[in-house]
């Protein structure tokens, strides 16, 4: 299997993607933009801090604010649990814990099956880089453009 | 790590005074408290730090406008902590101007309050 | 009245016999009779005729017949005090007739006193008041007797009527007796029936309850069994749940290995994708590993949500055994108690089969007796209906005997004692 995967990645561009499940959301962050993946611990609340913002928690000696994407794209609201992830995102100078329910793995995505986001979706479609159809709706994976996401999420937090 | 409020330079070890609020923990600098007093009803309150139970001690510490009293639930008592375990707020995470930063304590973290701060914030708030 | 014609008789006879010879004297052509004569004859004449206070003039016979005179003057004396003497007794006889009359017609014995100085009359009248004393006598005593018996004749009427009365009750009562014990005697013999039948029914459940005795003997036996062997049953539990709960504490290690290896999987996977090329095996390796972790995982979750299953499983196993515990523990308990209570209805229905009999031979001598009484009562009930009978006959004699009695003192009270 591994060989013949191997031989079909280099016939089609391929990008790889840190895909996990948040809610009822099936995400993919592009792996560059992951750097570890941990366990979710004690959260510290803040005070005054926008609502996808859930707290801040300590890991490997620097202070993580952790995000719920599910808050900030409006879908609902993540809760922390004993199997809870959290993966270390990361873009430029941006580094944030975020809420993971499960991670369902790296997947190397052809960049020819990943469609383009639907029109006149809402706002969290401004954050999709495309979407990757599974054999049911509940299957497909909404890749994110985290990049843009965390930024958004920095701008939103610091205008305050 | 040059936190201008928090840690002093020529110090290793940074005396932390915990105090709680309702349910939760929280540090700040102890060189700032002048004094643990009673509360009086006007003094300063954090509700976003969660609700007090009795609230009946106030943090005095000092401020360019005069004496400042923050109104707690109990004070836990003042530790030594190793600046290394200090760390500041960051910025992505958009707090009140007042948590400063956060102790790494093992597991946990606490946040680190700013007193001068609260009675900036709560300018208009509280004894002075 | 009839006594008034004796007393007019004698009277016209005598006048008749005294006239015959008046009539044969006037009828007699009077022969040529001196003036003297005459004078005798006229007086004579005036006697005959009733005058006996007639008398011959002596004065005027003249000596020739004044001797005569004087002698006819001393007879017709003689005759004229005889006549008055005669007249008075006839008085006499006359008012004791009447007195007798008015004791005959009246009864009044009180009135009777007369009294003569006939010394002819008077002892027939002193006999008469002798006789007349003696009815006296007779009467007031037969009056006290009527009284008397009047009385008794009511006390003997109110004997006999109140004797009826008794009789008829007592007739009644006899009846009522008999009836009664003709019942008794109905009755003693369902009772017999009802004995027998107890009897019988006894006996059964004598033997029904000495089975079960037998019956309770080998529940106790197989309780007994059922509770050792739930004593074991509790033994395995416990340690099975001991084990369980080892196994899980296990588990619990597994999982938190398969979930670090999940974390150090991934991030090595990550770490190879950073890598380039370079670490692109090393992904694979990872991203095997990671399955691997995450079959742990599952399998670890199986093992979790089995050995939950196992702990409900032997919670509600060791609640059973316990509850089999003390139900068998009970149910030895009951046990006990059945066969105590089976020794006592075996004790309580040899008791009462016994009973029966004795009720049952009991009840055969009181209906024998029952029957004797009965004809017995038969044999008085006849007596007392003859003793009826004859109190009513008796009565009926006494009420005549009363009424006569009464008309009895009714007829004496109209003589007059006193």
């Amino acid at each position: 299997m591994a060989p013949d995967r191997a031989v079909a990645a280099q016939a089609r561009p391929e990008q790889e993607f840190f895909c996990f499940r948040v809610g009822d959301l099936r995400l993919g962050v592009p792996s560059e933009n992951v750097l570890e993946v941990f366990r979710a611990g004690l959260l510290t609340p803040l005070p005054r801090t926008p609502s996808f913002i859930m707290g801040v928690t300590g890991h490997r000696g620097e202070v993580l604010p952790v995000v719920d994407l599910l808050r900030f794209l409006s879908k609902g609201e993540a809760r922390i649990g004993p199997r809870t992830r959290l993966f270390v995102g990361i873009t430029g100078s941006i580094v944030a814990g975020v809420v993971a329910d499960t991670v369902l793995g790296l997947r190397r995505i052809p960049v020819a099956d990943i469609l383009p986001p639907p029109l006149g979706g809402d706002a969290a479609a401004e954050h999709l880089l495309g979407v990757v159809p599974g054999a049911s709706p509940q299957d497909s994976i909404n890749l994110l453009n985290f990049s843009k996401l965390l930024q958004t999420a920095r701008q939103r937090a610091v205008a305050r | 790590m040059n936190d201008e409020h928090v840690v002093e330079p020529q110090e290793q070890d940074v005396d932390i005074l915990f105090f709680e609020i309702g349910a939760g923990l929280f540090g700040t600098d102890a060189s700032q408290v002048l004094r643990i007093d009673r509360s009086l009803p006007e003094d300063i309150t954090l509700p976003e730090l969660g609700p007090l139970h009795r609230g009946n001690r106030a943090l005095v510490f000092d401020t360019p406008e005069g004496e400042g009293h923050l109104k707690v639930d109990t004070v836990r008592g003042v530790r030594s902590i190793p600046v290394t375990q200090l760390r500041r707020m960051p910025p992505t995470a958009g707090a009140a101007p007042y948590a400063v930063g956060v102790c790494l304590d093992e597991a946990h973290t606490v946040l680190l309050i700013d007193l001068v701060e609260t009675a900036r914030t709560q300018g208009t708030q509280g004894r002075h | 009245m009839s006594l008034d014609t004796p007393n007019e008789k004698p009277a016209s006879k005598a006048r008749a016999a005294r006239k015959a010879p008046a009539a044969k004297a006037a009828g007699t052509p009077p022969a040529q009779q001196p003036a003297a004569l005459k004078l005798f004859t006229d007086t004579l004449l005036q006697v005959l005729a009733g005058n006996l206070n007639a008398r011959v003039p002596r004065e005027l016979v003249g000596a020739g017949g004044d001797e005569m005179a004087l002698l006819l003057n001393q007879v017709l004396d003689n005759l004229s005090a005889s006549e008055h003497r005669k007249q008075v007794a006839a008085q006499e006889i006359d008012q004791a007739l009447d007195a007798l009359i008015n004791l005959v017609r009246e009864g009044d014995l009180s009135q009777w006193n007369t009294t003569t100085e006939d010394p002819q009359l008077g002892p027939l009248l002193e006999g008469f008041g002798k006789v007349i004393e003696t009815l006296r006598t007779f009467v007031r005593e037969i009056n006290e007797a009527a009284l008397r018996l009047s009385s008794s004749a009511n006390q003997v009427l109110a004997a006999s009527t109140q004797h009826e009365t008794s009789s008829t009750e007592q007739a009644a009562a006899i009846h009522e007796t008999t009836a009664t014990m003709e019942e008794l005697k109905h009755a003693s013999a369902q009772i017999a029936e009802n004995a027998g039948s107890v009897a019988r029914v006894a006996e059964e459940t004598l033997g029904a309850a000495r089975a079960g005795r037998g019956a309770i003997g080998e529940f106790i036996q197989a309780m007994q069994q059922i509770r050792s062997d739930g004593v074991a049953v509790a033994d395995s539990i416990a340690k099975l749940s001991k084990r369980v709960e080892r196994i899980g504490t296990v588990v619990e290690v597994i999982d938190e290995i398969a979930d670090r290896s999940d974390l150090l999987a991934l991030n090595a996977a990550l770490e190879g994708s950073r890598a380039g090329e370079a670490g692109k095996g090393f992904s694979i390796v990872a991203a095997e590993m990671r399955r691997l972790a995450e079959n742990v995982l599952d399998s670890t979750k199986e093992i979790k949500n089995l050995i939950t299953e196992i702990r409900e499983a032997t919670a509600a196993a060791a609640g059973a055994a316990e509850a089999s515990k003390s139900a068998t523990e009970s149910g030895e308990k009951l046990g006990a108690v059945a066969a105590q209570a089976v020794e006592g209805i075996l004790a309580g229905v040899q008791e009462t089969s016994d009973a029966a009999r004795v009720i049952n031979l009991a009840t055969q001598q009181q209906r024998t007796a029952t029957e004797q009484v009965v004809a017995s009562m038969a044999e008085i009930e006849d007596v007392t209906r003859q003793t009826t009978q004859a109190s009513k006959q008796a009565t009926g004699a006494a009420a005549e005997l009363t009424q006569l009695a009464a008309r009895l003192a009714e007829l004496i009270k109209r003589f007059k004692a006193d």
